[in-house]
Order: C-alpha cells, then sequence, then structure tokens
C-alpha cells in the first residue's frame, strides 16, 4: 500500500495505522535529521515531535503531493527550530573562508561520481554551510527528486539546482584541501 | 525491527490510543485557508486604499510645487506630502506578502516575481480607486482623516476654494468648511502668473505669525477630478 493510501485510511478509518507510517519513516527521518543537527539525543525530539505534528496535522496532507516530501518537510521544520534554539549548527559566518578553487572545463559531476560524492558529502558535513548541506543530503543520502527537495525546502526548483551545484563545487574544494589534487 | 524503532512506534501508537494526540479536525485547516485568503485580501485592499489616498493627496496637495518656494516651501513639503499613506500601503502590502508566503504555490516560483506581480496589482488598484473617488469620498470619516494625515490649513499651507477675491484679500473655504479671509498685501507670488477666479481652486503658501497666516505664494488651478465632495462646485461660487 502507498504512503499516500496509508495515510487516508488513518485519515478516515483507523487512526492507530498511523505507527505503521512511524515505522516507515523512523529510519530516514532519523538519518535526515542527524545530517542537520549532528546530535543523537536531538535528532530523536525532532523525529518523535515530527510524527506527532503530521499526526495532528494529518487532515491538511493533501493526498495528490507526496506524502515523503510533505513529513520531511515537517521534521526539516522541526529540525531547524531546534537549530535555531540551541544554535548548535556552524553558521556559514563560523565556517572558514573557503577559496573556490576552479575545476578547469570539467564541471564538479563530472570529475566525481554519484558514489564518490556521497563519501565527500559524509566526510564533510559538518563543513558545509546548511544552506549547500540540507539539498545535498536530500538529494545524495535521501535520494529526493529536485521537485521533492522543492518541495520539502520549500525552494523553487532552479534555487534547488543552484544550491545543489555550488554546494557540490564547495564539497569539491573541502576534499581537495583535505586530501589535495589525489582522486 | 530494532528496540529503538519499536520504541518510537509504540510510544507514538500509545499517544494516539489514549488521546493524548489528536488529529485536528478538517474544518480547522479549511477554516483556516478562508482566513489566510480574508487577510491576504483585506491588505490588498488596504494597500490599494492607502495608495489611492496618497494619488488622490498628491493631486490636491501638489506638495512637489512647493519644493521650488525655498525654506517654507520645504516645510509645506514636509507637511503636506503623503508620508501616512504611504507607510500604511507599504505595510499592508508587507503583510500581504507574509500571509501569501503561506500558501504553497509562493515557492514554486521566484519570490521576486511575485513581490513584483502583487506590486503591480495593488497599485492598479491603488489608481483605480482614485479614479473613482474614493479617498475623496471617504476622507471626512475620523479613521481616515485619521490615518491619511489629511491637512488642509496649517502654519505653513491653506489649501480650499475661492469665494471672494479683490485686490486686498482673498477669501476661502476649505473641503472642512471653514471659511479664511487672508490678506494680499504680501504681495505674493501667483503661480501661473493669471487671475485668481471665484471657485477656483488654490493652494496658499506663506507662514503664521502672531496668529496671521502671511502669504508668500500662491498655486492656482482648475479643481482637480476628486476633490471632496461637500465642497461648493464652481458653478455655485461664481453666483
Amino acid at each position: 500500500m502507498s504512503d499516500e493510501a496509508l495515510a487516508k485510511l488513518v485519515q478516515e478509518k483507523d487512526q492507530e495505522l498511523y505507527t505503521e507510517i512511524v515505522k516507515r519513516y523512523e529510519k530516514k527521518l532519523m538519518r535526515y535529521a542527524l545530517s542537520l543537527v549532528r546530535d543523537d539525543s536531538k535528532a530523536q525530539d525532532i523525529v518523535q515531535n515530527a510524527f506527532i505534528k503530521a499526526f495532528v496535522n494529518l487532515r491538511s496532507f493533501n493526498q495528490k503531493l507526496k506524502f515523503s516530501s510533505w513529513i520531511y518537510r515537517i521534521t526539516h521544520n522541526e529540525a531547524i527550530n531546534e537549530i535555531k534554539k540551541y544554535r548548535r549548527e556552524i553558521s556559514f559566518d563560523d565556517v572558514p573562508e573557503i577559496e573556490y578553487i576552479p575545476s578547469g572545463d570539467q564541471p564538479a559531476e563530472a570529475v566525481f561520481d554519484t558514489n564518490q560524492m556521497k563519501e565527500m558529502l559524509s566526510e564533510s558535513l559538518a563543513q558545509l554551510p546548511a544552506l549547500y548541506r540540507e539539498p545535498l543530503v536530500l538529494l545524495f543520502f535521501e535520494e529526493r527528486s529536485y521537485q521533492e527537495i522543492s518541495d520539502i525546502l520549500r525552494l523553487p526548483i532552479g534555487t534547488v539546482g543552484t544550491r545543489i551545484n555550488r554546494g557540490k563545487a564547495i564539497l569539491k574544494t573541502i576534499h581537495t584541501k583535505l586530501h589535495g589534487n589525489n582522486i | 525491527m530494532t528496540l529503538e524503532q519499536k520504541k518510537l512506534s509504540e510510544l507514538i501508537g500509545e499517544k494516539i490510543h489514549s488521546h493524548q494526540i489528536k488529529m485536528r479536525p478538517r474544518a480547522y485547516f479549511i477554516i483556516g485557508a478562508i482566513l489566510l485568503g480574508a487577510g491576504l485580501t483585506f491588505a490588498a485592499i488596504c494597500s490599494a486604499f492607502f495608495i489611492g489616498v496618497t494619488i488622490f493627496r498628491i493631486r490636491v496637495h501638489g506638495p512637489f510645487a512647493y519644493l521650488t518656494a525655498g525654506q517654507t516651501g520645504l516645510h509645506a513639503f514636509l507637511i503636506t506630502f503623503p508620508w501616512i499613506p504611504i507607510a500604511l500601503a507599504l505595510l499592508a502590502a508587507a503583510l500581504g506578502l507574509v500571509v501569501m508566503k503561506k500558501f504553497d504555490f509562493s515557492y514554486h516560483h521566484a519570490f521576486i516575481g511575485i513581490l513584483v506581480g502583487f506590486g503591480i496589482i495593488i497599485i492598479l488598484m491603488g489608481v483605480f480607486a482614485d479614479v473613482a473617488e474614493l479617498p475623496g469620498e471617504t476622507e471626512n470619516a475620523p479613521l481616515v482623516q485619521l490615518l491619511s494625515g489629511i491637512d488642509y490649513d496649517n502654519e505653513t499651507v491653506l489649501i480650499g476654494t475661492i469665494i471672494d477675491v479683490s485686490s486686498t484679500t482673498l477669501d476661502i473655504i476649505t473641503p472642512d468648511h471653514i471659511n479664511y479671509r487672508v490678506s494680499l498685501a504680501t504681495h505674493p507670488t501667483i503661480t501661473p502668473a493669471t487671475p485668481l477666479i471665484k471657485g477656483e481652486w488654490v493652494r496658499l503658501l506663506g507662514e503664521t505669525k502672531n496668529g496671521q497666516f502671511k502669504i508668500s505664494r500662491i498655486f492656482h488651478q482648475k479643481t482637480p477630478y476628486g476633490v471632496p465632495a461637500n465642497s461648493k462646485s464652481e458653478n455655485e461660487l461664481m453666483k
């Protein structure tokens, strides 16, 4: 049964089926929350609050849209609230100035494939500003499409693309600083 | 299933079962959407109304003309320029944009496009409000007077319609129905340099000293459309 059909069933027939949605999404949302706050207990609080909020507001979910985008959006908002509350995030101002080294004629994706990107992202997550971290995590770890990322982060698709490209370039710069030019 | 997974799904399940958490009814969201829409509409209308008042004030008070008249003119400009209506129009427009961001469509497009589109719509609505003489019709309402800062007589400017004119005096009635007789002994500059006639709309620039208004300049023109409905018509005044 699809998430959307399950959500409809929970809305209209059996609210206790919501635990099935929790089981389906807990791991993914935990991973996503952890990538934003980098603290296990805070991530758990975020995910729990997100599930509660999603349940309370389930009747506002429009079944024509993707349920995953909707619940990721709620988790994103909870994580942002937590970050603002505790200021644990390394803000863009705190990140040492990263000099952008042009890669010549080849764009970043031609030099690094998806798996390498994932590796670089895992390694350098903490150093990446949230502005770029969020869409890259959603793209590489959560395997969301650009449209889904647009719905989750409430950004135009063009902006999502720009931030992903810029984030990849910064990742490449960080990687080069850490490992030299050895790929 | 890990222990943590079981615990969280069980925890949520228990909260649902014991009604610690409850789903909001659909009506809650429908009412919310209606209120958002009403809020956006109200903000747009308010903004458009105050844009209409701004246009009306600029036409009727002509503040920019005073800038050629030195220090007194600058003071008159600062008093007659519609600062409050502009501020209120911008505030209402800003609130409208805040409300608009709550709607899902708002992030599908670049926000600058929405900003420009919304701005164009409320400006057009404001122009329409002015053409429809809405500011003129409502200017006697105390709230509108308070918010618009309409002031036809102050220490630097006197605005109204000529009731009578002679070589030494000028009788004026303001849209507030207050009569003034001012002396022309100061030989004020008249712009344009044509005779003053009864029933004409005038703006007098000067200074109030010892309770007397001393004119330095007179700006006269045909009565602009949208002059408050309670003013006497040109034909009535010229009888």
